[in-house]
């Protein structure tokens, strides 16, 4: 019979074999049968003998039916089907198992998914080794670089093939229904070249038209905006497009453009910083190379241009670390915690799986002695946990596939390259392969329990099952702590004072070219200040750059004034290190919008004054700030009078406290990224359409981004912290549940095992709060060990992780909880009848 | 009555009795332990327990085929026939047999 016959009478088994070999034989009976009958025998004798001469029909059946499966595999088959059976009688025991299982490796499965695709797998270019990204420093500090300083690279490092710098811009597309923003990148330098990016058709930009000419290539997000050859009409300009680049997960999920820089952004002069470097490394050259090569030509570009370049320095770092360096803390977290999680979870299946097996003794005992091998056992425990891990992996899909969407959601909007990673081959087969060690590991558990109590000839104390609760609890502790330390991080972040008041309060954005020139931005601002002022429900209106707590505003160093002689008769007392001031453009109705106190002096106004913070106050003026200048170091810094005092309100949702900030009038010093603030009673739907229309009139090129609430601005920002500490959080809490299933368990097992010894002491005398007790002490040794053991590594081995009080916290939970898991077998232990608990076994 | 020999000293020649036994036509297990008993004249008589494995090896080596069918008294049975390699086997089987069976005769100086 064909191989794949006898798979498929093995899989499903066929009766025909045995059937037709019982029907022969009763044939040859029946026929033998009529023979002796014929000689003269009695039926009884005749139907006796016959059967006898044939001998055993059953075997004869079993023997035919053999020869068409394989009995090796029928074996297993039938082992599954018993460990099916067995595992269908403890649907709590089942549930509970698929369940760990799902959470334990659906996570792990999904972080493993972004892990592996952001940090581990090269970038999806071709030869990515070869791609580094020259991190610039002014002063020891990160910082940009501007398109002259990226050609200068490409000049003077012969490692280097090809440079470029890009940045991010929202461009206006005219369209027949109105404005829409277009996510565009802009290059300067060979983009295509460095990345290796391919096109499906068209044709890349020359260096002639990379220095601004207007022209597009569409990223297949942008496909739907023309055709090779047709024009688009962005901010007022015609941009004809040359190309259509292939799909590459660098591009990002959002851009749907990319365009050469404006000329007038190509020449930014040399001391600006906007642009990251990006280059392609000559092929078959070692990364140190380039690294010494850039190291010369920094110090080569700082003796050419001292005025500019002179505190300027250089260092080379692979491209995709660059890139991912961000996000690697958050994901080093979560593979921590999930590792954690899953840790934890195959130890509570082990310690229930322990139980199970303890509590199946009998049975198994039985199978021995009806002669069942250590071998057919041992199959039958694989196979339970084969049956089990199964479906775990099955559920784990489900639970990896929504975890990997819910973490999408999470990091998505500040990392995302994350939105990209999809559940691929190699985490599944990671997730199979951990699943395979679980099956292992938990026959291994099984295994060991079984011979450990056929040797002993008694029920084994659970030692086993103790250390398993143990170390789980002890990770648990670890897991809560982290996140509550997370949640104490977080809770303190949102009680900060925030200085100002963002209820009643839209945002909207308006982007003009950075081309634009500051009388434009001046004329904007003005007219639009005093249209929406005018609108109807608009009681205040303020303009900035960029509003409190969203992110960084400008910054540098400060000339301060002191009493020495000067230029113009002042002179820098004082130097605020840059980094450590900023700048933001506003106007004097911003503060009052805003409701940011005035403490001392007056507001902006006259030309030439400024406002500062309290913290800037504080730091550099002391109690004499009014009247005092100060001014951006420069190459021919312009003094600023200080004329008033406000509040300090932090830049950024993630700083502790607020930095030195100064404010400067909008009609002197312009950011072509405006930010009303709009003090009104109307939702942002009835002021949006209104708005469009107004950014319209300002300037064919400005581009309304958004309306929208000070508040649910705000609440995003403060989502994905939130959202992180409640995937932690969620975790600790599954970590909880199952150390005090687990504790729950070991304790009702100890009780069942101990029911006949506490029935004796009963009887004897003692007392039921004793017996309690027995159980009680049990927990609370174990409570202690787990303290014992999570504790030190949590306070001296992660300190930095794990804030000291969270630490304790959770330990001081995870024990509490585990006495109060005890304490339902430790009530019924001390209600146990004497009589009955004799009458045990 | 003879007493019939023991099985095990029928066994090498089983094969040979069986495919000699179909050589004539198809026959189902019984007529075939019947057909050798016959003609041995009560001499050789075969086992069930040795048939029936025999037989069904024969199947699986691919010398004999079988089908279902109905006896001349109406009743079902399985039907043994030779193939073509069952045949080409039967003649090997044979050669080998009376080159044997030459080889004894010649020992006890009977040929």
């Amino acid at each position: 019979m064909a191989i794949w016959q006898r798979f498929r009478n093995t899989l499903f088994p066929q009766t025909t074999s045995r059937a037709a070999a019982e029907e022969e034989a009763r044939f040859h009976i029946a026929m033998r049968t009529e023979e002796l009958l014929a000689q003269g025998l009695s039926p009884e004798d005749a139907a006796a003998q016959a059967r006898r001469a044939f001998g055993n029909v059953l075997a004869y059946q079993e023997a035919a039916g053999d020869r068409d499966v394989f009995v090796w595999l029928e074996h297993w088959l039938l082992d599954l089907r018993v460990a099916w059976r067995r595992l269908r009688r403890s649907p709590l025991f089942l549930v509970t198992s698929v369940f760990l299982l799902a959470v334990g490796l659906g996570a792990n499965a999904a972080v493993f998914s972004i892990v592996d695709q952001l940090f581990l797998q090269p970038l999806p270019l071709p030869n990515p080794e070869r791609l580094f990204v020259i991190q610039e420093t002014f002063k020891g500090e990160r910082a940009n670089s501007n398109p002259e300083r990226i050609a200068d690279w490409a000049r003077r490092v012969p490692a280097i093939e090809s440079a470029m710098g890009y940045y991010g811009e929202m461009v206006p597309l005219e369209t027949k229904d109105g404005k829409r923003g277009i996510s565009t990148y802009r290059v300067a330098g060979d983009y295509l070249g460095v990345l290796g990016l391919q096109l499906l058709e068209g044709r890349k930009f020359s260096p002639d038209e990379l220095r601004g000419e207007p022209l597009a290539m569409l990223t297949p997000k942008g496909k739907a905006l023309g055709r090779v050859g047709d024009s688009l009409s962005l901010g007022g300009v015609s941009y004809r497009i040359v190309g259509v680049l292939a799909p590459n997960r660098m591009l990002g999920p959002e851009v749907e453009l990319v365009t050469p820089a404006a000329r007038d952004v190509l020449a930014a002069p040399r001391i600006a910083g906007f642009l990251p470097v990006v280059v392609r490394l000559r092929s078959s050259l070692d990364p140190n190379v380039l690294a010494a090569q850039v190291d010369a030509a920094a110090r080569q570009m700082a003796e050419a241009f001292p005025a500019t370049d002179k505190e300027r320095g250089a260092y080379v770092l692979p491209a995709q670390s660059a890139w991912t360096e961000e996000a690697a803390d958050s994901a080093r977290m979560l593979q921590a915690a999930t590792l954690l999680l899953l840790v934890i979870t195959l130890l509570n299946l082990a310690s229930l799986l322990a139980a199970r097996t303890a509590a199946r003794e009998r049975e198994s005992a039985i199978r021995s002695f009806l002669g069942a091998s250590r071998g057919s056992i041992l199959r039958l425990h694989f196979a339970e946990a084969g049956i089990l891990v199964s479906l775990g992996c099955i559920a784990a899909f489900l639970v990896a596939t929504w975890t990997l969407a819910l973490l999408q959601e999470i990091f998505g909007s500040d990392f995302p390259p994350v939105r990209e990673v999809s559940l691929d081959l190699r985490a599944m087969a990671a997730l199979l392969l951990v699943g395979l060690a679980a099956c292992l590991l938990l026959t291994f558990v099984m295994s060991w329990q079984s011979a450990s109590s056929q040797r002993t000839q008694r029920r084994s104390r659970p030692l086993l099952r103790g250390a398993l609760v143990v170390g789980e609890a002890a990770l648990g502790v670890l897991l809560i702590s982290a996140a509550f330390s997370l949640a104490s991080a977080f809770a303190e972040r949102q009680s900060r004072p925030l200085g100002f008041v963002p209820q009643n309060i839209l945002i909207a954005r308006i982007d003009l070219p950075w081309s634009a020139s500051q009388a434009t931005l001046v004329s904007a601002m003005d007219r639009a200040l005093e249209e929406i002022a005018a609108l109807p429900g608009v009681s205040r209106v303020g303009v900035t750059d960029r509003v409190p707590l969203t992110g960084g505003t400008q910054s540098g160093e400060v000339l301060i004034q002191g009493a020495a002689k000067a230029p113009g008769g002042l002179a820098p007392r004082g130097l605020a290190p840059r980094g450590e001031v900023g700048f933001r453009m506003a106007s004097a109705s911003f503060f009052s919008t805003l409701q940011i106190p005035l403490l001392q002096g007056d507001t902006l106004g006259q030309p030439g004054a400024v406002v500062v913070n309290e913290t800037f106050a504080r730091r550099y003026l002391g109690s004499q700030a009014i009247g005092r200048y100060v001014a951006r170091k420069g190459e021919a810094p312009r003094w600023w009078r200080v004329v008033g005092v406000v509040g300090s309100v932090r830049a950024d949702v993630g700083e502790a406290e607020a930095r030195p900030e100064i404010y400067l009038p909008y009609r002197e010093f312009t950011w072509p990224k405006l930010e009303f603030v709009i003090a009104t009673s109307q939702p942002a739907a009835n002021l949006a359409p209104v708005l469009r229309r107004l950014s319209g009139r300002l300037s064919p090129d400005a581009l309304l981004n958004e309306v929208l609430p000070y508040e649910s601005d705000l609440a995003s920002l403060n989502r994905q912290p939130r959202q992180q500490r409640d995937l932690v959080l969620s975790f600790g809490f599954v970590a909880l549940v199952l150390v005090v299933a687990g504790v729950y368990a070991l304790i009702r097992a100890e009780l069942e095992r101990r029911t006949r010894e506490i029935g004796v002491r009963l009887a004897i005398g003692a007392q039921p709060f004793a017996v309690a007790a027995l159980l009680l002490r049990q927990a609370g040794g174990l409570a202690l060990a787990v303290l014992l053991l999570s504790l030190p590594l949590a306070l001296f081995a992660l300190p930095e992780l794990l804030s000291p009080r969270a630490s304790v916290a959770a330990g001081l939970l995870v024990a509490f909880s585990m006495a109060m898991a005890a304490l339902p077998a430790a009530w019924r232990a001390s209600r146990i009848a004497p009589t009955q608990a004799l009458r045990v076994e | 009555m003879q007493k019939s020999p023991k099985n095990d000293s029928l066994q090498g020649a089983l094969t040979l009795l069986v495919l000699k036994s179909l050589a004539a036509g198809p026959l189902h297990g019984y007529a075939i332990s019947s057909h050798i008993q016959r003609i041995s004249e009560e001499i050789l008589r075969v086992e069930e327990g040795s048939l029936y494995p025999a037989l069904h090896r024969m199947e699986q080596d691919g010398f004999i085929s079988s089908d279902w069918g109905l006896t001349e008294t109406n009743r079902r049975a399985r039907f043994y026939k030779l193939t073509a390699s069952g045949r080409k086997r039967l003649k090997e089987e044979m050669e080998q047999y009376q080159r044997i069976q030459h080889g004894i005769r010649l020992v006890l100086g009977t040929a």
